[in-house]
């Protein structure tokens, strides 16, 4: 079962009066708790694909559906509660609330869903030792490294069982042998919770550790392979 | 959502405090302002009420026509008879007959046009306080050739008590006429329109002097509840057309055109001000927070990425304004009840200037005193929030129009 695909999906940019293109009728599935990388070079349309999966922007023409809710039809709120119930989103910068402690980050998502304190708490402090900072929970962003700071943005994108989690070059900030165990994290996390993972890289190693490897060039598919 | 604004308040202490430091001062001058204009404002009412209109006041007719001329043949003959119909009234407290008139007041070479008003000496002082404003000698007795001259007009002549001095003017009927009067009494309201242009003369006497026998120019009334002022005129006014048709008029002081456009101009210069001063210190929230909205372009970008919507965003932002605004108003209206109760306890002494500013026709004090009240300074606390939060509607409104795509706009 699918749980979030694209029929035929166009997207141009207007850069000036010159309409760019940056995806040009792609058309892609992906199923339940997949492990996918999205790979290709700068200017591919890795992003574009992501911003789609994430209802953060809407096809130019095309299709794109989650959870059999066509995107297109969606106002800005809808888009919204997609997004709130669905996705997980992990940034390439981490880019987390500077001025909320770890625990508040990881609560922030659930905050948006109206869970109540309690059920909050718990969820978040059983979210943070999963990823290993359970002590960690009191800093704030400014206070922990770049590996600890992507985990707390693993956590904020799991605790609320999102269907898949979308997470942009998740290890381009950070050094290799922390991004290995981001990695392995995001990996443990999509066999012990079963949640899909789509994220985008360039990086040849993040690229072998992909269940499913989709290159995309010019705004088309080159492969799309499952190892 | 409160946590998040409040901690991103302090995320630049320094921005902060500047931004809530001039709402607080806007705030503060607001207040004090306010207070010492409504003071000011008081003062010159209850003056104009005191010395020129009383609650109700009777004219002749003709007189309304041509008040600044003081036309004395336009007066109230049998003044005590047309006073007895207000004295009916159960609202009226007190009825008094007063002259009022022109003269070139000459003294040792040196002349000045002033007033000299009439007055029965016992029935002034509940009315303009003469009796407590007497800085030198005593009040003016009934029958007695004597006069109270303003302490300004008296230095400014070089009398002094005991001196006599000859009064020239016309009569109702247009001869010249003149007396002798000795001044008995000084006073001083610290109101430069009475000081320096005002004398008084016991009522029987401006009748003989001006051939006014038993008449009066106006007769000033009274009333228990000085709000109700067109009320017991209107009811007075009905009364007069019964007996004297098309004679003689009552106006409450509320009904005088000239106290009317001075409310009117003062109110509304005050709010141009006032509004003013909240408004421009409003910028400097609309500025602090578009700063702080575009600073955080991507962590917007991302909270909306993670569900937020549109509104909560705006909510973010307009929360922060509201507590700044909050803090900055609250400080704000504390210093400037400071200030108001300082000025309504010592007042602002503006008796210099006024000296050297010749004439002002109308009664405002040389002291001012702020009118302190805690409305004032709520109104104003209110205010500032108002102003720190509709300021940043802008900025608000510009986060919740990024877009979340923002936050991952960087590979």
């Amino acid at each position: 079962m699918s749980v979030v695909k694209m029929e035929n999906a166009v997207k141009n940019y207007k850069v000036g009066k010159v309409e760019v293109p940056a995806l040009r009728g792609l058309t892609l599935s992906i199923e339940k708790g997949e492990f996918t990388a999205i790979a290709g070079p700068s200017g591919s349309g890795k992003t574009t694909l992501l911003n789609l999966f994430g209802c953060l922007d809407k096809p130019t023409s095309g299709k794109v559906f989650i959870e059999e809710h066509d995107i297109i039809t969606l106002n800005p709120d809808q888009l919204a509660d997609v997004r709130n119930h669905h996705i997980g989103f992990i940034f390439q910068s981490f880019n987390l609330i500077p001025v909320l402690t770890a625990f508040e980050n990881v609560e922030f998502p659930l905050v948006l869903l109206n869970e109540l304190p309690a059920h909050r708490k718990t969820r978040v402090m059983e979210m943070l030792e999963s990823v290993g900072i359970g002590d960690l929970a009191g800093r704030r962003p400014g206070e922990m490294s770049g590996g600890q700071q992507q985990r707390v943005a693993i956590a904020r994108a799991l605790v609320k069982h999102p269907d898949y989690v979308l997470a942009d070059e998740p290890t381009a900030n950070i050094d290799t042998k922390t991004g290995q165990e981001i990695l392995d994290l995001m990996r443990e996390m999509n066999q012990k919770h079963k949640t899909t993972f789509i994220f985008s890289t360039h990086d040849p190693k993040v690229m072998r550790f992909a269940r499913r490897l989709i290159m995309i060039r010019d705004g088309q598919i080159e492969s799309d392979e499952r190892q | 959502m409160f946590k998040i604004a409040l901690r991103n308040i302090f995320r630049n202490k320094r921005r902060s405090v500047l931004t809530g430091l001039s709402i607080a001062v806007a705030v503060m001058i607001a207040v004090y302002l306010w207070s010492l204009i409504s003071g000011i404002m008081d003062d010159l009412f209850d003056n104009m009420i005191r010395l020129n209109y009383g609650h109700v006041r009777i004219l002749n007719t003709d007189y309304v026509k041509r008040e600044r001329l003081l036309p004395l043949e336009a007066n109230i003959k049998d003044y005590q008879a047309v006073a007895r119909l207000a004295d009916a009234d159960r609202n009226v407290t007190l009825t008094v007959g007063r002259i009022k008139f022109g003269v070139l007041l000459e003294y040792k070479g040196k002349n000045k046009p002033v007033f000299g008003t009439g007055i029965v000496p016992e029935n002034e002082s509940p009315i303009s306080h003469l009796d407590q404003k007497i800085v030198e000698g005593r009040m003016i007795e009934m029958g007695k050739e004597e006069m109270n001259l303003g302490a300004s007009l008296a230095r400014e002549l070089g009398l002094k008590l005991g001196d006599t001095l000859t009064v020239v003017t016309q009569t109702a009927y247009g001869s010249i006429t003149a007396m002798n009067l000795k001044i008995v009494g000084i006073f001083s309201y610290g109101v430069q329109s009475m000081d320096k242009t005002t004398f008084f003369i016991p009522l029987d006497r401006a009748q003989k002097l001006l051939d006014l026998e038993n008449s009066a120019t106006e007769i000033f009334i009274f009333i228990k509840d000085k709000n109700k002022g067109p009320e017991v005129a209107k009811e007075i006014r009905a009364k007069l057309d019964l007996a004297y048709p098309g004679k003689y008029m009552a106006k409450a002081w509320q009904e005088q055109e000239l106290l009317y456009f001075y409310m009117v101009i003062a109110r509304n210069v005050y709010a141009g001000l006032y509004f003013l001063v909240l408004f421009l210190a409003s910028f400097t929230i609309l500025n602090t927070m578009f700063m702080s909205v575009l600073e955080r372009t991507k962590e917007i970008g991302m909270m909306k990425a993670l569900g937020m919507k549109n509104r909560q965003v705006m909510g973010i932002v307009m929360l922060e304004a509201l507590l700044i605004g909050t803090i900055a108003s609250f400080i704000g209206a504390i210093w400037g009840s400071g200030i108001a109760y300082y000025l309504a306890t010592r007042g602002l002494d503006f008796t210099a200037t006024f000296e050297t500013m010749g004439t002002i026709n109308f009664p405002i004090s040389s002291v001012y005193h702020a009118l302190f009240s805690w409305g004032i300074v709520f109104f104003g606390f209110c205010m500032g929030i108002l102003f720190s939060v509709a300021a940043a509607v802008p900025p608000a409104l510009r986060a919740a129009k990024m877009e979340p795509t923002e936050s991952l706009k960087e590979i």
